[in-house]
């Protein structure tokens, strides 16, 4: 057995089960969660992902499905998951002295030595259960990539899935798509399909020196990680995605360079926010809009170098001077987006050309912004240029109250007699 | 003798200490309702620690069709009799 071992500790729908914990009656209801700025689905628990609704999805193409089904759908309230993310994370270093907070909802750890660690495991996701209400699934092994792929796995199995036995990893990766690889995005999937790569085994046994030249280290890194050698260790952290993207079509055809920017605008305000929220700045925004032309759909795209930002304004002002630079008269634009990409932690940035203490108060006010608009409900604060009312924009439902940050929120109890 | 007054800034009691074990599993609840036998009036906030683990003649805090319910555990009751235990209730905390 390679020591130290690391352990993936990732909580099962975390956002739905954040609002179970302290609403009992949702459980085995299906329920999602909706981001408060556009509606999207962030958050579902197993029987809503069983009536086929996607991750990311706007709430009204599966409106429908929510009425026809009773589904519960809830506006997120960030304030109540980043409490219950810290209770998380203080009862797993109960068990384990050293842990990395990877995301809201995953963390990394290693224990001190590797005695019985699937018992220990095992426990540990039984006091998380208890403590918070909230479930979790942990997964075992050698590297953080192989730990990674456990957890997901040990969702659907007993909670605790130990990777840590090289026979276990090899049968595992070879039933594994290569494309439900931790940072393995579709388009890297399809560089490699030319070289007969379907699963994760075929991509373990590539040649390093083709691995690289078609994914680079990143991808060279990543073989070695799912072969058993560990390339990460928790103090590396690497950024929690490659990017983000949030994009719409709209329902009809827009043709005013205003009405783009302003989608834009929310779009770029969105992503801020989820940057910030994963504690990332980006260093390139990229703004694309797609029309058909002849029937067949066409895309065109621009993007902008930045001074690693996550700052509302400055993205959305990059945003709108690009769709000024991509717009033409007269195309019916039918989709627009943003994706922010060369994301790095927001606190280890080097490159602060032009710091003049502006940098920072943005930030501060960014944050405020975020703040008020989980309290108040969606989009309730807007930066100028954000849209308030929309035709492609959809709605939001109600906001469970913020049970363990707040006095006057705190959840009722009836007293049995 | 000379005593530096920073060596003191950190003294005093504090409320927290006394009546929170497990910060992390405890969280604060609002009683609707009254129930004598629990010692539970309406209004009191509770302090509910789901750590702690749950005993016969304890008040607790059980999910009950869906509904979160404060009461008092009968002296016969065993973990598997199939009520859900949310959590233990440790202190009360009501205006006199």
């Amino acid at each position: 057995m390679s020591v130290p071992a690391f352990a993936l500790v990732d909580c099962n729908n975390f956002f739905v089960s954040c609002e179970r914990a302290f609403r009992p009656e949702l459980e085995s209801r299906p329920v999602i969660v909706l981001s408060n700025n556009d509606g999207c689905v962030i958050s579902r628990s197993e029987e809503a992902k069983a009536l086929g609704i996607a991750m990311g999805a706007p709430f009204f193409e599966v409106r429908a499905t929510v009425v026809e089904h009773k589904v519960a759908s809830i506006s997120a309230n960030h304030e109540l998951y980043v409490d219950m993310s810290r209770r998380v994370c203080a009862v797993l270093k109960r068990h384990a002295p050293v842990i990395e907070n990877y995301s809201i909802d995953e963390s990394f750890l290693t224990f001190p030595d590797d005695k019985e660690l699937v018992s220990r495991a095992h426990a540990m996701r039984a006091e998380v259960r208890r403590w918070t209400g909230l479930p979790v699934a942990v997964g075992l092994a050698p590297t953080k990539a192989l730990a990674k792929l456990g957890s997901d796995k040990a969702k659907k199995g007993s909670g605790v899935l130990s990777l840590l036995d090289a026979q276990v990893r090899e049968a595992l990766l070879n039933e594994t798509p290569v494309t439900q690889i931790w940072g393995i995005a579709k388009r890297s999937a399809l560089r490699l399909a030319p070289y007969g790569v379907r699963t994760a085994g075929d991509f373990t046994r590539m040649r390093d020196a083709l691995i690289q030249s078609v994914l680079g280290i990143g991808g060279l890194k990543l073989a070695h990680e799912l072969r058993g050698t560990s390339c990460l260790t928790l103090a590396d952290v690497p950024a929690a995605r490659q990017s983000m993207t949030v994009s719409r079509s709209f329902g009809n055809p827009v043709y005013g360079l205003e009405a783009l920017q302003s989608a834009l605008a929310t779009f770029a305000a969105r992503a801020a926010e989820r940057a910030r929220r994963h504690g990332l700045r980006a260093g390139e925004l990229n703004v694309h809009f797609g029309w058909r032309e002849d029937d067949r759909p066409v895309m065109d795209g621009d993007s902008v170098r930045l001074s690693p930002t996550n700052d509302t304004p400055t993205l959305i002002r990059a945003a709108k001077s690009l769709a000024e630079k991509l717009f033409v008269e007269g195309r019916p634009y039918k989709k627009a987006g943003i994706v922010l990409s060369n994301l790095e932690p927001a606190d280890t940035s080097q490159s602060e050309f032009f710091d003049d203490g502006s940098v920072e108060k943005s930030a501060r006010l960014s944050q405020t912004v975020d703040r008020l608009n989980a309290s108040l409900g969606m989009g309730a604060l807007r930066y100028g240029g954000e849209k308030s009312s929309t035709a492609w924009g959809s709605r939001c439902e109600s906001q469970s109250p913020c049970w363990t940050t707040r006095w006057e929120d705190l959840k009722a109890v009836r007293a049995a007699m | 003798m000379f005593v530096a007054s920073e060596d003191y800034n950190d003294v005093g009691l504090k409320l927290d200490e006394r009546l929170i074990k497990r910060p992390a599993a405890t969280f604060f609840l609002r009683a609707t309702g009254s129930a004598p036998d629990a010692d539970v009036k309406d209004g009191d906030l509770l302090i509910v620690d789901r750590g702690e683990p749950p005993t016969p003649g304890r008040v607790i805090v059980a999910v009950v069709r869906g509904e979160m319910l404060t009461q008092r555990l009968p002296p016969g009751w065993r973990e598997d009799d199939g009520l859900e235990v949310w959590g233990v209730v440790t202190f009360v905390v009501r205006a006199p």
